[in-house]
């Protein structure tokens, strides 16, 4: 057709190639190999520095409409993806219903309406941290869990004096990365969440 | 009994129911006498016999009422009564003596009785002084000398007077008794005599009735049933009773008359039916309505007779007047005229129209004849042309058949060219459909790429759960202290692996839209190479139409040069005929001269048929 001629001997040979790669499984080369261990190395070696004697907390880390909030891993039963929930009528508009886990009806509380954050709609995404004490259990509505850290207390810094009323009452500090931790021991005391309605 | 045949038929009625009626008077007038004697006997039988015998009842009575009361006065002691019965007696004793009267009267002619009244009157009297005595005494008080007169003389007295009026009475019954039977001996006779009379009469009426009708009624019916006869027509009739006098014999004459005259118009009839019109009829009298009116048909037949000689010698300006719608032969004949007078004047018409035609005729001819021998001039000049024409012929069959040669050889060549298009069709074809192939290969491709990108997701999903599960097992080994540090590190791996499929698998997802980029690109490539071969398709079936067009037009062609050296071949044939038929005109034409030659004496001879003609019709007058 065109002007150059079209090498169809190139061609077959490419297939060929391809064709052999996938039959064999994928196996880096040398060169590939050792970047990747270089990698995780890096990753690694940086761990190490901040290993002390001083207080530590951990956390588990998760996403309220892009802000980064932290909850302590001492009140989290679990973590569980929100699949199945059944809206409840006649409650505040924070409760967003209730869910079955493994046989126990627990309440999903939507943290974003105490915070006046803007509300994205609900997805399959969506995860619920189940916390609780002694008395009370129920879940927390989250956009995403990013994974369980381990905060010094001293690098936990007073909140913003620009948080009000319930933001106040419920938030323990704010970590240099922004990271918002709440307080998981007053949340669950606290009378708000408790829901006594005569309908 | 000629006389009484002889007699009008009035007087002899008159006399035989005269002596009928003399007859009925005497029986009559015996009838009466008879009975006015019954009547007489009877009278005389109440006066003579029950009239005294009844006074004689009444005056034993009124005697012995009187007796009575004398008895009554002589026991009565008071004047008073006793006067009152005194007053009585004497109108009793009235009585008696007016019976007395009445019974002396009726006993006139009868001495033997007339004398026992005459005792009877006697003992009466002697009665009646006995009583006045008796009456006058015991007026004096003295009744017992009165009864002792009574029982003495008085009592026979009474007893006297009693048997005889008894014994008058006893008589007259005897007598009554014996007229009676008298009487009716009498009636019997006088019914006896009534019986024959009657009989007589009767038998004698019965002969009278029966001659009557022999002589009248009998020839009567002998004439009626003549009469009959002739109203059916039949005129052979004879009839008798001609010579007598009376009514009868003059009817008969008139009806052999009336039968002689209407044998005489049957003969009249018959002449004229068989067509003899010389018979004459005289009317017998103006009111002689059928001879009249024969006579009438007679001189109307006549008449026609006369106009139908006239129309026969042909004069159709004879008179015809019907006398009406129904004179059928007047206006038959008046119909006949008028038809009959067209009918010529047609005729007359016609063969003058005939004359004129022929002398036409003959001047056509004449025509004719003089044209005849200017077309056997031109017969000539045409068969010159004709050859000439046949030349011309020659010559184009010729110049056609390499025509049609030619032709043919271009023909071959174009079938030809038609099969190597339809080669180049077939190849262009096959591109298309290994283009077609190849699309498809793409297509499926495709499809493979997104099962493959399915299979990402369920992976990412994995990963997502994986993740999940690193928090759950950091939170747990949170939970655990200082023993659960290193299920701590596993956790952190497993999430950190998750991470990474996450990002393996968000690369593949970028690679597979690169390639499914490629394989829109690859179909639209392949769409238009499609679309280019279905052009070059249908250019090369336009170049092939093309050229089966060619081929179709040069056989066209072909085959009216072919056609052009036959029809040339038939035209030369055809002047050959042309030039022998005009040959064949050319000696037409010569007996077409001599025919119109005796055409043209016919035609003379047709023009003196038609002066003839006229002057036949012009002799009958119209």
């Amino acid at each position: 057709m065109g002007t150059g001629r079209f090498d169809w001997d190139e061609i077959h040979r490419k297939v060929q190639a391809v064709g052999v790669a996938i039959d064999s499984g994928y196996a880096p080369g040398p060169e590939e190999s050792r970047r990747i261990l270089q990698r995780r190395a890096a990753q690694l070696a940086q761990k190490v520095e901040k290993e002390g004697d001083a207080e530590v907390i951990e956390v588990v880390e998760f996403l309220l409409a892009h802000e980064h909030y932290g909850i302590g891993s001492h009140y989290i039963r679990e973590v569980y993806p929100l699949r199945d929930y059944t809206p409840l009528p006649g409650v505040p508009s924070f409760v967003l219903g209730l869910i079955n886990v493994r046989g126990r009806i627990l309440s999903v509380v939507d943290l974003k309406k105490f915070f006046d954050l803007p509300a994205k709609g609900i997805s399959d995404l969506n995860k619920v941290i189940i916390i609780g004490n002694e008395t009370m259990e129920f879940g927390i509505l989250a956009d995403a869990i990013l994974g369980v850290r381990t905060i010094a207390v001293s690098a936990i810094g007073p909140p913003l004096p620009t948080l009000t009323g319930i933001r106040e009452e419920f938030v323990q500090g704010v970590t240099g990365e922004r990271l918002v931790i709440l307080h998981a021991a007053r949340i669950l005391t606290d009378g708000k969440i408790i829901v006594h309605h005569d309908i | 009994m000629k006389w009484f045949v002889d007699l009008a038929t009035r007087t002899k009625l008159f006399f035989s129911f005269g002596l009928m009626i003399v007859l009925m008077l005497v029986l009559i007038i015996a009838a009466y006498i008879g009975l006015s004697a019954i009547h007489q006997s009877q009278e005389r039988l109440f006066r003579d016999d029950f009239l005294p015998s009844i006074e004689l009842l009444k005056l034993r009575s009124s005697q012995n009422r009187a007796h009575a009361q004398l008895l009554e006065m002589m026991m009565t002691p008071d004047r008073g009564r006793q006067q009152a019965l005194e007053r009585d007696i004497a109108a009793r004793t009235r009585e008696v003596d007016e019976g007395l009267k009445l019974v002396a009267a009726s006993l006139q002619g009868h001495p033997r009785e007339l004398r026992q009244f005459d005792e009877l009157v006697a003992a009466l009297t002697e009665y009646r002084r006995v009583r006045e005595q008796q009456i006058s005494l015991i007026y004096d008080e003295k009744s017992s000398e009165a009864e002792s007169l009574d029982a003495a003389v008085q009592d026979k007295l009474y007893n006297r007077v009693r048997t005889i009026a008894v014994d008058l009475g006893t008589t007259a019954i005897a007598q009554a008794t014996e007229r009676v039977v008298a009487a009716n001996a009498r009636a019997e006779r006088l019914s006896r005599i009534f019986i024959g009379i009657s009989i007589l009469v009767f038998v004698f009426g019965v002969v009278v009735a029966l001659y009557l009708s022999r002589i009248i009624a009998q020839p009567l019916r002998e004439i009626t049933t003549a009469a009959q006869r002739i109203a059916s027509g039949d005129l052979e009739v004879a009839t008798r009773s001609k010579d007598r006098q009376d009514e009868v014999g003059d009817l008969a004459q008139a009806f052999a008359t009336m039968v002689r005259y209407l044998q005489e118009m049957a003969v009249i009839s018959r002449k004229i039916a068989q067509g003899d019109l010389t018979a004459t009829v005289r009317p017998v009298s103006d009111r002689d309505v059928l001879g009249n009116a024969f006579a009438d048909m007679t001189g109307y037949l006549r008449e026609m007779a006369t106009v139908s000689k006239q129309i026969a010698e042909g004069d159709l300006t004879v008179p015809v007047k019907p006398a009406s719608d129904n004179d059928i032969l007047r206006n038959a004949f008046a119909n006949m005229v008028t038809i009959r007078r067209r009918i010529t004047q047609e005729i007359s018409d016609g063969i003058n129209v005939l004359a004129s035609s022929a002398s036409e005729i003959l001047a056509s001819t004449t025509q004719i004849a003089a044209g005849m021998s200017e077309t056997a001039a031109s017969v000539t000049q045409t068969t010159a042309t004709v050859e000439q024409i046949k030349q011309t012929a020659l010559l184009s069959s010729k110049k056609s058949r390499g025509v049609s040669e030619n032709a043919q050889k271009s023909a071959l060549v174009a079938e030809q060219g038609k099969s190597t298009v339809s080669e180049t069709i077939d190849g262009i074809t096959r591109i298309k459909e290994l283009m077609e192939t190849v699309a498809e290969s793409v297509v499926m491709l495709s499809e493979q790429t997104q099962a493959i990108g399915e299979i990402i997701t369920v992976v990412t999903d994995l990963a997502q759960q994986s993740n999940l599960l690193a928090v759950n097992a950091a939170i747990e080994a949170s939970k655990a202290g200082e023993h659960g540090k290193g299920f701590a590190v596993v956790a952190q791996e497993i999430k950190s692996l998750a991470d990474q499929s996450k990002q393996a698998t968000e690369q593949v997802r970028k690679i597979l839209g690169d390639i499914q980029k490629a394989t829109g690109k690859s179909v639209l490539a392949a769409e238009q190479v499609s679309k280019a071969v279905e052009g070059g398709v249908k250019q090369a079936s336009e170049s092939g139409e093309s050229i089966r067009k060619l081929a179709e037009s040069i056989s066209g062609a072909a085959q009216a040069a072919e056609q052009i050296a036959v029809s040339s071949q038939q035209q030369l044939a055809g002047m050959e005929q042309v030039a022998i038929a005009m040959e064949n005109i050319k000696q037409a034409t010569h007996q077409n001269v001599l025919g119109t030659k005796q055409a043209e004496q016919a035609a003379h001879t047709l023009n003196e048929l038609g002066q003839k003609l006229k002057e036949m019709v012009s002799r009958s007058k119209v």
